[in-house]
């Protein structure tokens, strides 16, 4: 497990060095030009780039520092500590709500529902009413030539009947 | 035609009635005239001689070789000891034939033509009364092969159920000289005769059986409907000569072509009927109800046979007399053959699902075949082009579903037993294990005929839709779809059979230790595990021999159709 | 002749091979099949060895085909042509172009991967047979050039995946199998009537014979409207359900978990791409003015299926069902790109086509190993394999990061290219589609962490790693998730002239066409303003 860490460390310390504006580290200025083309237009840079780095590093120093002083004795301060940092801004309690549940309901809607209910059941309902025809055709053949012939008749009557009202 | 009215003018001369008012018929007969100008002197010497028509044999030899090869084997087989000769009757069925087969092939070649257009032509022949022509020779064909596939069914099933004899083959070779009469019918009567030689056959061999009650049954229902229905057919040709004048079919399609009728209700009536008699045969709804019983209860090599040729043979007059003699009135009839189309294919398809005996689901599936045979009527021109050639995509709908069939049926055969009695799907189950070849033989009869590619049920299907979207009104375009989908609900029944075949049944081992024995060969080979019941199942040689020759013919025209379709393209009808 | 017909109809670059190797490819996994059927079931260990040879001297054929074709053209290469029905003006016109040649290949890499790789049980001789036969009733879908030859491949296929899932399947493969063949039958035959129309209306309009040759049916006036928007829906039908689109999509959980391990690696990775081709090949390019019009139907069905695909796939108990549905997603990813009627959405589509099918086909294949050790795919009851099984567990991980289209490997590119594509016409079903990349990650990752992370209790814990056969079988698959993922540009440099022509062709059709976007490095695909 430790040669992931170890690797990432490395990275963590030499990594700052990239694309600093100086050569060599600037190997990647230049590296999508092939594709995206030329920059366009450099952003204008002022000395105001100085001062804003060494704000931030004064920044994080002081942090780094308060953070010490009031974390060095004891890890635990119920005291400094709201429900409402503990539990993260509540955004993971916000995202189960927003999106986890729903997001599962209409999973199982998808699924359970439309899926299998409603569209299964159609694809099954159309070989349940082939059966379910067949099942009562079947009905008609009763094995007895007199319904039989009935038939035939029933049949040429129908054909009879066609043709003297629609085709004459 | 002309003898009878020579003969009715000279009887009504002889007793004496005025020769011209005499009953009105048709002065087609110079006889009639000729002897009622003699002045009704009776029969006396001076009588112009008898105006016989011209027969030509060598047209008719086909038709003329079965029968009187029938009549020989009757005569021979009543000289021989009654120790029947293994396989004789069959051989000689078998030879007849095929030597019919070959004769026709060669009038083909007259009146056809192989590369180029035959000598011939198409002829009228026995003084108009048959019709030689490219449909009639193609059904010929079909029949033909029905008979010869029939025989070699016919020989590993009698035998064995103790009916071994020459009647089965006399009656199967009448039976086909009369559908091979009916194919070539030039006029109504002569139709009605073919019919009835078709079909009285057929009644017997229905009941051939007779140590089954279901074959006695089958045989009474399906004689008492089809003399029903013949009854019907029968009275509709009458109302078609009423309305008419003429039985003879080009006769029908002169006059509807020259004379424009004020009121057609009898023509139309007669018409109608005439849809009944022979929508009888060919099993269409609402009159198929006869088919499952009769296909189950007959012995399965006479179902093989009823199923492919009588359909054949029905369908060869349904077609023409629709497309050559009532084409004019087609705007009346298309639209029942729409909705008998329909009706065939939704019925056939949706009852096949429920049933659970393999005869009848075949029984089933046939009449939905008769479905997609209607549909290429339906979109029948009489001369259609090429595109829209309706009568060709059913003659090769036809001649596919022959072998199809009677391949399937000889199957069932096998399956069937001693007895004639395993057919439920239990029957099938594990047939893979035990018969592999067999298995795979009707694997691939079942999905030709549920019309899966590279099989000619495929294509014979394509043809039929095309046909039918090629005749492009909305109502078409309807009827394919509702074709395609009927294909669809029939495949989920030829899958449960396929299905079947390849389970293991109940009890056995799914795989047993070492894997299936035998290296799929039929009858012979290692001792095959045996099926739950314990009864094994055999293949005989004529039998494989049948169900060979039905998948190759499927298989191979499946994969190359070209020569089947450019056959039936050119079964074009008389004119 | 409008330059896209001219492109893609233009005489190959003459560097044929010297024989019909299109018809060989076609036709050796067939002709493998009958020598393996006849071949007696005692000597087992020679029938594989003929099976598998046969179809790995297919993919050799194949990678050959690949090596030898020419780049920069839009043409179709190693045409072979033969009159087959003359009097419906059928023939065997086989060729391949950018789009096809790489689904060819792809079959000709799985199907190997799929007969050796899982554990067969029961008759291994039929199951390689069907697959064989099965391999080629998939590459001869991919090379008809001729529309009834296409069809006869493309309904042909359903027999021998059929036979598959039903004769070696898991627990409900009757009503799977069943389920299948007749679901997609059921598109393919309204697809027979709408082909046939096309075919007679053609005809009808342009004089002449039948034919169905399917650059002869882009040529000559078109058929009415009306007929050509109802002929395309039926092609719609047909393909969505094999793609599968949603609605019609519930034949596939139940046959790729119910199918074997084999069966589900070619039915994702090969049948699917069946459906999506036929989209591209006999949908856009034979009905430009519908495509356009119908785009925004079949874009909403793609990002329909893309979340709908995904949300279902989430609460999935079954990890190979969760497998299923996320094909489901991807395959919208794919429709998508198509429907886009753009550069980048076309050929992030062929490709996401080629990407799909390793990674969904790898995952079949593990999850098909954990089936095997452990006999269950509940996730419920797995848990912590990653202890016991690292091996599994790591290439896993690569194969589940592919398909969640992580950049550095192969389903990143496809993706990119396709929302990228989508966006420039159609933002914000672009939009809605790149949410789908967050909830493959949403399901696949939860999946990941419930089976394999924790500690292996009961049988988990007894559970062995996979076997070296069986990463012998993964490494080719890992390599070209890789490869592909890092040097794309083989692939898409052959894509991308046979991609363009379709999109010329749809301009000269309909004038219709992208909207330019600066590319400073690439000169942009000259467009001809050859309008109709």
């Amino acid at each position: 497990m430790w040669v992931p860490l170890a690797v990432l460390a490395v990275l963590s310390a030499v990594g700052g060095l990239l694309n600093l504006p100086w050569a060599p580290f600037n190997f990647l200025d230049r590296w999508l030009e092939p594709v995206v083309g030329p920059y366009s237009a450099p952003l204008p840079s002022s000395g105001f780039r100085y001062f804003s780095a060494v704000l931030v590093l004064a920044v994080s120093l002081v942090g780094v520092a308060v953070g010490l002083r009031v974390w060095e004795r004891a890890a635990r301060h119920a005291e400094l500590e709201p429900t409402v940092l503990r539990r993260a801004w509540f955004i993971d309690w916000l995202y189960a709500r927003i999106i986890e549940r729903p997001g599962l309901a209409l999973s199982n809607f998808s699924a359970y529902v439309v899926d299998q209910e409603i569209i299964d059941g159609a694809v099954n309902g159309v070989g349940g009413v082939v059966r379910r025809g067949g099942r009562s055709l079947r009905t008609l053949q009763t094995g007895y030539v007199r319904n039989y012939a009935l038939g035939i008749a029933a049949g040429t009557v129908a054909i009879l009947l066609y043709v003297v009202v629609v085709a004459t | 035609m002309v003898e009878l009215a020579a003969l009715a003018g000279r009887v009504m001369a002889a007793t004496g009635g005025a020769a011209s008012g005499s009953s009105g018929i048709p002065a087609g007969a110079a006889a009639t005239s000729a002897s009622g100008a003699n002045g009704g002197a009776g029969i006396t010497p001076g009588l112009p001689p008898l105006n016989l028509p011209a027969v030509e044999y060598h047209l008719l030899a086909p038709m003329l070789i079965l029968m009187g090869s029938a009549v020989v084997l009757l005569a021979v087989s009543s000289l021989i000891r009654p120790r029947w000769p293994k396989g004789l009757y069959a051989a000689w069925t078998v030879v007849t034939g095929l030597v019919a087969l070959a004769w026709t092939w060669h009038l083909w070649g007259q009146v056809v033509g192989h590369d180029h257009p035959g000598s011939l032509g198409p002829v009228s022949a026995v003084g108009g009364s048959l019709a030689i022509d490219g449909f009639g020779l193609f059904i010929t064909i079909t029949i033909l092969s029905a008979v010869i596939i029939g025989a070699l069914i016919a020989e590993s099933y009698l035998p064995g159920e103790g009916l071994d004899g020459p009647e089965y083959y006399v009656l199967a070779m009448l039976s086909a000289a009369g559908g091979i009469l009916m194919a070539e019918a030039n006029d109504l009567i002569v139709l009605f005769l073919g019919l009835e030689i078709l079909s009285l056959s057929l009644y017997v061999l229905t009941a051939y059986h007779r140590r089954r009650a279901q074959s006695g049954e089958a045989g009474m229902k399906y004689f008492i409907l089809g003399a029903f229905s013949s009854a019907f057919f029968l009275y509709g040709v009458a109302l078609v000569y009423g309305a008419t004048g003429t039985t003879s079919l080009p006769g029908i399609a002169t006059f509807l072509a020259t004379h424009v009728l004020a009121s057609n209700g009898i023509l139309l009536a007669g018409m109608a009927l005439l849809l009944v008699g022979l929508g009888f045969k060919v099993a269409a709804v609402p009159f198929h109800v006869w088919t499952p019983d009769v296909y189950q209860g007959a012995p399965t090599p006479a179902t093989a046979f009823m199923a492919a040729a009588a359909k054949a043979a029905g369908f060869a007059g349904l077609l023409r007399v629709f497309l050559s003699a009532l084409s004019t009135q087609s705007v009346n009839w298309r639209p029942l053959v729409w909705i008998l189309a329909a009706l065939s294919l939704v019925v056939g398809s949706v009852l096949a699902v429920v049933q659970s005996d393999v005869k009848r689901i075949l029984a089933y599936s046939s009449v939905a075949h008769a479905g997609y045979v209607l549909l290429g009527l339906e979109a029948a021109t009489a001369t259609g082009s090429i595109s829209s050639n309706g009568l060709a995509g059913a003659a090769f709908y036809l001649l596919a579903y022959t072998f199809m069939v009677a391949g399937s049926f000889a199957v069932v055969t096998a399956v069937g037993g001693r007895g004639d009695s395993r057919h439920g799907l239990d029957a099938y189950r594990g047939l893979a294990m035990d018969q592999p070849a067999l298995a795979l033989a009707f694997t691939v009869l079942l999905i030709a005929q549920a019309g899966i590619p590279f099989t000619t049920g495929f294509i014979a299907k394509f043809n039929v839709i095309s046909d039918v979207v090629s005749h492009g009104h909305a109502a078409d375009y309807v009827l394919g779809v509702l074709a395609m989908l009927a294909a669809v609900v029939a495949t989920y029944f030829y899958l449960r059979i396929i299905l079947a075949m390849f389970t293991p049944p109940p009890g056995l081992a799914a795989d047993a230790p070492g894997g299936v024995t035998g290296g799929g060969e039929t009858g012979g080979g290692g001792p095959a595990t045996l099926a739950a019941t314990g009864t094994r199942v055999v293949v005989p040689v004529t039998l494989g021999l049948a169900i060979a020759g039905s998948v190759a013919f499927t298989v191979v025209f499946g994969i190359v159709p070209g020569p089947m379709i450019n056959l039936a393209q050119k079964a074009s009808l008389l004119f | 002749m409008a330059p896209g017909l001219a492109a893609a109809t233009a005489p190959s670059p003459a560097r044929g091979v010297g024989f019909p190797i299109l018809t060989v490819i076609t036709l050796l996994p067939a002709i493998t099949a009958v020598v393996a059927a006849l071949l007696p079931r005692r000597r087992i260990e020679f029938v594989r060895l003929v099976a598998v040879g046969g179809s790995l001297a297919t993919f050799v054929l194949t990678a050959f085909l690949t090596w030898r074709f020419a780049t920069g053209t839009a043409a179709f290469q190693f045409q072979s042509e033969h009159t087959w029905i003359q009097s419906f003006g059928i023939s065997w016109h086989l060729g391949v172009d950018g789009i096809s040649l790489f689904l060819v290949l792809l079959s000709g890499f799985l199907f190997p991967l799929a007969m050796i790789g899982p554990t067969i049980h029961g008759d291994s001789k039929a199951y390689w047979v069907w697959m064989l036969v099965l391999e080629t009733g998939c590459i001869g879908s991919f090379l008809s050039l001729d529309l009834f030859l296409f069809f006869l491949f493309f309904e042909f296929t359903l027999i021998p995946m059929y036979f598959i899932i039903a004769g070696w399947g898991y627990a409900n493969r009757a009503y799977a199998s069943m389920k299948f063949f007749l679901f997609t039958l059921t598109g393919s035959a309204v697809m027979l009537v709408g082909m046939l129309a096309l075919v007679i209306l053609h005809a009808k309009a342009n004089g002449g014979g039948l034919t169905f040759d399917l650059m002869a049916l882009t040529r000559g006036s078109p058929i009415s409207s009306t007929a050509a928007t109802l002929i395309f829906l039926s092609f719609v039908l047909a393909f969505g359900t094999k793609v599968p689109l949603v609605p019609i999509h519930t034949w596939l959980p139940d046959a790729h978990t119910e199918a074997p391990t084999g069966g589900s690696v070619i039915l994702a990775g090969i049948l699917l791409k069946l459906g999506t081709y036929g989209l591209l090949r006999f949908g856009v390019f034979l009905f430009p003015t519908q495509a356009r019009d119908l785009a925004p139907l079949l874009l909403v069905l793609a990002v329909v299926g893309i979340v709908y695909g995904a949300l279902v796939a989430t609460v999935q108990k079954d990890l190979k069902r969760l497998v299923a549905y996320s094909s489901v997603a991807h395959l919208g990813f794919i429709v998508l790109g198509l429907f886009a009627l753009t550069s980048q959405g076309l050929s992030g589509g062929v490709i996401q086509m080629v990407n799909h099918g390793l990674s969904t086909g790898a995952l079949f294949l593990l999850v098909g190993m954990i089936y095997e050790r452990r006999h269950t795919r509940q996730i419920a009851d797995l848990h912590g394999l990653q202890k016991v099984a690292p091996w599994l567990a790591t290439i896993f991980t690569v194969v589940m990061l592919s398909s969640i289209g992580v950049p550095g490997l192969n389903g990143f590119v496809g993706e990119f290219l396709v929302l990228i594509g989508t966006f420039i016409t159609h933002r914000w079903y672009a939009v809605v589609g790149a949410t789908g990349v967050i909830l493959a990650a949403l399901y696949l990752l939860w999946a990941y962490q419930r089976v394999f992370h924790g500690e292996p209790t009961g049988d988990n814990a007894a559970m062995g790693d996979i076997s070296w056969k069986e990463r012998w079988v993964m490494a080719p698959l890992l390599l070209v998730i890789v490869f592909l993922g890092v040097y794309p540009k083989p692939v898409l440099v052959r894509i991308q002239p046979s991609v363009d022509a379709v999109l010329v062709h749809v301009h000269d059709v309909t004038g219709y066409r992208q909207p330019d976007v600066a590319r400073p490095a690439a000169a942009p695909a000259s467009q001809p303003e050859t309008g109709k």
